[in-house]
């Protein structure tokens, strides 16, 4: 036998990696990417760890006691609206060559506002970004193969259009693993479509939001950029990385059209500094927002409204 | 949640991405890092393993990924190839541990027993066949450079080729072949091959 061969057998099988291990593993990487990420849970722990230690809610807390209890007839209320008012927007269907383009600012909590343009192609399944600080040729972010929630949006304008078979979509589609709600799911659909899905999708999802327990309403907020807005907020289960999120889709009180989200903690984040002393960032704390300050279907990619 | 965190790609979504693309887009978008880290996370770590033992391993793997994680920005991306870059981190941790690692060969040449975790109890039976056979490797193993065992182990063990090698352990191609040619006899002459060299007692 060839040495190669002798050396390639020596101690080939060492066991894998356990799971516990590889956890851990990921973990420190994923608190190094949260930390290192501008445009999400930005410095989480760094900051959290310092002066903002009172992890005192920017924009609005959510779960503090003036958060309207969950009154269903609020909830029916508002999204049967919302429903209505999807079903009645004028809508073209967009030509498969052109995009969706959308300008939308993000809020990470603690850091300064950030802007991306992003352009969905109608047909197939391209995704680029640009940010306005680095202009030029946008950069494709999707990767061809689906993404769930989807974001394409040749998925998202066929999408089913009855609320429970939807619900059952979101189900069927959902990656093993995957630990978030059906309601962030949801508005993860709505904030991809940008407010131009066709109007029997943008209903159903609504429809479906009415069907989900413990989802509750709440009027008189203001969105991102200091619009006035509707809150709709779902159950706080899901997580996303290792921190449990939930979410507030804001809408138009006018309208009743998407305007942008906001997620925020559900419980406690509970953590353990370098130094070993134990800190809390409370449920409630914002986590991220976003609004959507431009939209529309344009020819060619690159192209503004 | 915003668009951008919800259309972070699962690993087998990213198929259709390389290294190199994925390495490029963690530049603006940090989360699609840690698609490389469920595509790489596993051979780095067997590999590793089989060097070290498991628990080093799980130090080192987390420590290759952050480190990787952090010079992102410095990543070749005419490399498509992820592996020889993190094999390349992987390698400077394991050199801090050289010498744990030749006393565990050491002591698998002279007793016939690993001090790495024992394998699978499958494989026990042809363990006990292979041992005079591995404590050989073990000495010649053990005897090697650290640069002849690296080369050697990177392309037996982490499958690279020699292009991949050099770029790991940033050497000229011809370097890992005349490091390989060297490993390589000293472990033929460990088996008794054609050059015999007196690396182990029981010769």
């Amino acid at each position: 036998m060839d040495e190669m061969q002798i050396v390639k057998g020596l101690r080939s099988s060492t066991p894998a990696i356990t799971a516990e291990a590889d956890d851990l593993a990921r973990a420190r990487l994923l608190a190094a990417v949260h930390a290192s990420d501008g445009r999400r849970t930005a410095v989480w722990r760094v900051a959290m760890a310092g002066a903002l230690a009172a992890a005192v809610a920017i924009g609005f807390t959510v779960m503090g006691t003036s958060s309207e209890p969950s009154a269903d007839a609020a909830v029916v209320q508002v999204l049967d609206h919302a429903t209505r008012a999807a079903s009645a927007r004028p809508f073209t269907t967009p030509r498969p060559d052109q995009w969706v383009y959308q300008h939308v600012r993000t809020f990470p909590q603690h850091l300064a506002a950030l802007d991306f343009y992003r352009w969905t192609r109608v047909g197939g399944t391209l995704i680029y970004e640009m940010l306005p600080q680095s202009p030029g040729k946008p950069t494709r972010v999707s990767t061809g193969a689906p993404m769930f929630p989807p974001q394409d949006y040749a998925t998202l304008s066929t999408l089913p259009t009855k609320p429970s078979a939807l619900l059952g979509w979101l189900s069927a589609h959902r990656p093993a693993g995957d630990t978030t709600t059906d309601f962030q799911d949801l508005t993860g659909i709505l904030t991809a479509g940008a407010g131009l899905l066709p109007p029997k999708v943008e209903a159903a999802i609504f429809q479906a939001m009415k069907k989900l327990p413990g989802v509750s309403v709440r009027r008189g907020v203001k969105d991102p950029l200091g619009r006035a807005a509707i809150g709709v907020i779902g159950t706080g289960d899901g997580r996303v990385g290792d921190v449990a999120l939930n979410v507030m889709v804001l809408l138009d009180p006018e309208t009743y059209g998407y305007l942008g989200n906001e997620s925020f903690l559900s419980a406690d984040d509970v953590y353990r500094t370098k130094e070993g002393v134990t800190k809390t960032i409370k449920a409630g704390t914002v986590d991220d927002t976003s609004a959507i300050l431009e939209r529309g279907i344009v020819n060619a990619l690159g192209q503004k409204p | 949640m915003t668009a951008l965190s919800a259309m972070s790609p699962s690993p087998d979504q990213a198929g259709g991405l390389s290294d190199a693309e994925l390495v490029g887009q963690s530049r603006t978008h940090p989360e699609r890092f840690a698609v490389l880290f469920e595509r790489h996370s596993k051979p780095i770590h067997h590999y590793v393993a089989r060097r070290l033992g498991t628990q080093a391993a799980d130090d080192i793997v987390g420590e290759t990924f952050l480190i990787a994680f952090g010079r992102r920005a410095t990543y070749d991306v005419d490399q498509s190839r992820a592996l020889p870059w993190l094999y390349s981190i992987a390698t400077t941790l394991i050199a801090r541990h050289h010498r744990d690692e030749t006393r565990y060969l050491r002591a698998l040449q002279r007793t016939g027993v690993d001090p790495l975790p024992e394998p699978l109890a499958d494989q026990v039976a042809t363990r006990v066949a292979a041992q005079a056979q591995e404590r050989r490797i073990a000495g010649a193993l053990a005897g090697l450079s650290q640069g002849d065992r690296d080369v050697l182990l990177l392309v037996a063990w982490g499958d690279l080729t020699y292009e991949e090698t050099a770029v790991a352990l940033s050497v000229p191609i011809g370097t890992v072949r005349s490091r390989l040619h060297r490993a390589r006899r000293s472990v033929r002459a460990a088996l008794g091959g054609d050059h015999p060299v007196d690396t182990s007692p029981e010769d």
